[in-house]
């Protein structure tokens, strides 16, 4: 198993490095988090695109790419990325390792990805107002753009009408309606506001020294005064109540079924990994019983999954089917949720879903990415389970304890995506 | 079966390769440190492949566009009424298999179980099992398959543009075909296509991980059958001119922005080393063209005239060849205009040579990124296989790519004539 280095440079500044010498690459990541919420989202999404476009050395976007191909092709993103209640502004690099370069090249790197948060661009004591006017039309494409794809736009949409007021909810690139309120000056301002409250952590996966890495951290925030607010999260778990019928037409070729469950249980809770067995059992994977029934056994669908939120208490199941089998999808799909939910499933179909999810936690040690993600998650959260823990505690799980946790699922709300010329009622 | 040792310090990388008597090629990446252990097994056969001759048999045959897809959702199926998936999942492995013009490829990922999984693999793809009954059952799947990419904006305007830039080579043919063609197909046309694709001496199996190397050549001596007719398979494709079939094609689905995808046709197929040299050399151009450090990109962007979405992308494979410059714009004339101004002053000024070596280095960096991950090594590694090239030669095909080449392909291949552009409205 790997080792992780853990070194808290301030209450709520940590650092963590996963030392894996097989990459050929070091990522290093800074993420200041910031409560998600509806009034910050559309702002923080829009501050991560307006601080990618310049620093106080690198000035445009030119500038910046050229240096980082000049470093082996150097890959950064400065981006706004949700978990749970969650929003984190992220500034990440993945740079070639200094064993494959004929000069270092991770200390260059690093100055950069620390530029973007603590050293944008200014004109006259603000941000580039040209700058800010290119992003703002580009987030709005972006926001505009989950519709190009059918399958997430309807997961998308049947998440919004399911947890109209939860974290689940908020779109992680904000809301058209809100960019016409944002100036370079009002963005400026809140980047003020929030780059010395906000808790940091950072991550370095790689070959990487560690002091220098420190140091480059502490230098990066030595003028700053820190008065940091540390967040809380305690998921809020709705009850499904009556379920909700949505649709939408679109000149379609295929209809998108998504049905929105409630679980009443994430990763904070001691039910979560009999939760993700359970989902195993239900819907994620080809061993799984809307994979073999939907699709296999009745030639419905191409994909029928179901999947989780970590951090929020919902599971969405998700389809892609001729308008008309609407009703005989939704049906099926209802009739192995209680199929599961009364254990009617094997010993053998219960080890096999374990060793699905085992498998999928293993296969986190060999990528920086998902190492990242998963260890982020413990951060944030206060969770303290390893990768091999998780691991023990999915082996745990029993019969009785898939049954409990998947008692609590409870469908909340369908939401299908229909063609222009389809008739066929919902209800 | 014997193998040898290839290394190669300058990518601190290591591969194992052998001949099984079958004909089949075996080669072996160890990782070591990594968790996750990876095989795949493909063959050289794609959705292109739909006329040839069957092996031992003299004449060509035609078969209905989709077979070779079809074939690999087949696959799948059991004789004992099971599915391949089921081995798979008792030894926790993630198994999937995909389909190109040029390849069908089956593979897993695990963490446990490794050789016992690797055994399954190459015995199930070794047994087909076809019947009308699971052939029907397919094209329910299967035409919701061909439904899904229907609605795809960013598949469309890609196939689209194959159909502008080719009259006749079967690339311009939809890879799962159409729900009318895969109606038309049945067991027995499975069973000949398979008959003649999946013989060994047309295959390759590649492994990587932290494997036992000795271990892998084993399980494949044992269990790779080599007691029916091998060799590579005959297929024919059309003769292709030159010349693209029509300048633009639009298509209208429902999308937020219009997508555009300009492609500029590559007569100039190679295999084997120069399909290495040729591959990387039009794509440091397509970087020094369009690419996120070049002035037309970062003009373009200034402007709002496109956004981060914009692109390059080379489909290129030794039958055929298609430098792709794509993205979303309210303005994608102006984006055509563009791009050919900065083509045709590129072909006037000559390239520039600090960006060259910058664009070089950063390629560098790209291709040591791929070994970051054991299925991106086995993928590449058995696709390039499959079209005749040793990954190892990178290095040394890097260090032959100059200026004189890129300015030899700049003229070849991105010329007015050769370019088509596909557009996706609202």
């Amino acid at each position: 198993m790997q080792s992780i280095t853990h070194i808290c440079l301030d209450e709520h500044i940590h650092l963590y490095h996963i030392p894996d010498a097989k990459y050929k690459t070091t990522t290093v990541s800074a993420y200041l988090h910031r409560p998600l919420c509806r009034e910050e989202v559309t702002k923080n999404a829009l501050l991560a695109q307006v601080l990618r476009r310049g620093t106080k050395k690198l000035s445009g976007m030119a500038e910046i790419n050229r240096y980082t191909e000049d470093l082996y092709g150097t890959r950064y993103n400065v981006s706004a990325a949700k978990k749970g209640n969650v929003q984190s502004l992220v500034s990440s690099i993945s740079v070639l390792s200094d064993t494959y370069t004929d000069r270092p090249v991770l200390a260059d790197a690093v100055g950069l990805m620390l530029d973007f948060l603590f050293s944008p661009r200014t004109v006259e004591g603000v941000f580039d107002p040209a700058y800010v006017e290119i992003e703002k039309k580009n987030l709005k494409d972006a926001i505009e753009a989950l519709v190009n794809d059918k399958r997430s736009y309807a997961t998308y949409r049947c998440i919004s009408e399911m947890c109209a007021d939860e974290p689940a909810a908020l779109f992680e690139f904000g809301y058209v309606e809100d960019l016409d309120t944002i100036s370079p000056q009002s963005l400026y301002a809140h980047y003020q506001s929030i780059i010395t409250k906000s808790p940091l952590t950072i991550f370095a996966i790689g070959d990487a020294d560690v002091d220098a890495l420190c140091d480059a951290v502490r230098t990066a925030l030595k003028d700053r005064n820190f008065a940091i607010t540390p967040l809380k999260y305690t998921p809020e778990k709705k009850q499904a109540g009556e379920i909700k019928m949505v649709e939408e037409a679109f000149d379609v070729a295929q209809g998108k079924l998504s049905l929105g469950l409630r679980t009443c249980t994430t990763a904070l809770d001691p039910d979560y990994y009999a939760l993700v067995v359970a989902n195993s059992i239900f819907g994620a994977g080809a061993h799984s019983k809307l994979f073999n029934n939907v699709r296999e056994k009745l030639s419905l669908c191409y994909y029928a999954s179901s999947a989780l939120d970590k951090f929020n208490p919902i599971m969405i199941v998700s389809s892609g089917i001729e308008f008309e089998n609407f009703k005989k999808a939704k049906k099926e799909i209802l009739f192995q949720l209680e199929a599961t939910k009364k254990g009617a499933f094997t010993d053998e179909e219960l080890a096999i879903a374990k060793e699905y999810i085992i498998n999928q936690y293993r296969s986190y040690l060999d990528s920086p990415h998902l190492m990242r993600d998963y260890y982020l998650g413990c951060a944030l959260f206060g969770l303290s389970d390893t990768i091999d823990d998780a691991i023990n505690k999915i082996k745990a799980v029993t019969t009785e304890d898939v049954v409990r946790a998947f008692t609590k699922v409870k469908l909340d709300t369908v939401y299908f995506l229909k063609g222009k010329e389809d008739t066929h009622a919902v209800s | 079966m014997q193998y040898h040792k290839i290394e190669n310090t300058r990518l601190g990388e290591v591969v194992y390769a052998g001949e099984h008597k079958s004909g089949l090629g075996v080669f072996v990446i160890p990782k070591k440190g990594f968790y996750k252990k990876y095989a795949i097994f493909g063959t050289r056969y794609g959705s292109m492949d739909n006329r040839f001759v069957p092996l031992g048999e003299s004449n060509p045959i035609l078969v209905p566009d989709g077979v070779a897809h079809f074939l690999e959702h087949k696959m799948f199926e059991q004789p004992d009424g099971g599915n391949a998936f089921d081995a798979f999942a008792k030894y926790g492995a993630n198994a999937n298999a995909f389909t190109s013009f040029t390849n069908t490829c089956y593979l897993f990922s695990c963490t446990n179980h490794f050789n016992e999984n690797l055994e399954h693999l190459i015995s199930y793809v070794q047994t087909p099992y076809f019947t009308e009954e699971n052939v029907s059952k397919e094209q329910g799947i299967i035409g919701q398959e061909i439904r899904m990419y229907d609605d795809d904006p960013q598949w469309q305007v890609t196939f689209q543009l194959l159909k502008a830039i080719y009259h006749n080579n079967p690339v311009n043919i939809d890879i799962a075909g159409t729900v009318e063609s895969i109606a038309q197909i049945d067991k027995d046309v499975l069973y000949r296509c398979y008959n003649s694709f999946y013989n060994p001496g047309n295959m390759v199996l590649c492994v990587a991980g932290d494997v036992d190397v000795d271990e892998v050549f084993a399980i494949a001596d044992r269990t790779v059958r080599a007691d029916g007719p091998t060799g590579a398979v005959k297929s024919i494709y059309p003769d292709e001119p030159d010349a693209i079939v029509q300048k633009r094609i639009e298509q209208s689905l429902a999308v937020s922005i219009p997508m555009f995808n300009i492609g500029f046709k590559d007569n100039h197929l190679q295999t084997g080393r120069e399909f290495l040299k040729y591959e990387l050399g039009t794509n440091l151009l397509l970087r020094l063209i369009a690419g996120h450090s070049s002035d037309l990109y970062c003009n373009l962007y200034e402007q709002g005239l496109v956004n981060a979405e914009f692109g390059t992308d080379l489909m290129m494979e030794p039958q055929y060849s298609c430098a792709i410059i794509g993205g979303e714009s309210e303005h994608p004339d102006q984006v055509v205009e563009r791009v050919m101004e900065a083509i045709s002053s590129m072909r006037k000024n000559g390239i520039d040579k600090t960006a060259f070596e910058r664009a070089k280095r950063a390629a560098l960096g790209s291709f040591l990124r791929s070994f970051n991950d054991v299925e991106d090594i086995a993928t590449m590694y058995c696709r390039n296989i499959l079209n005749g090239v040793d990954v190892m030669d990178f290095p040394s095909v890097y260090d032959q790519i100059d200026l004189g080449f890129l300015t030899q392909r700049l003229q070849e291949v991105f010329r007015e004539e050769n370019m088509a552009v596909s557009l996706i409205t609202q």
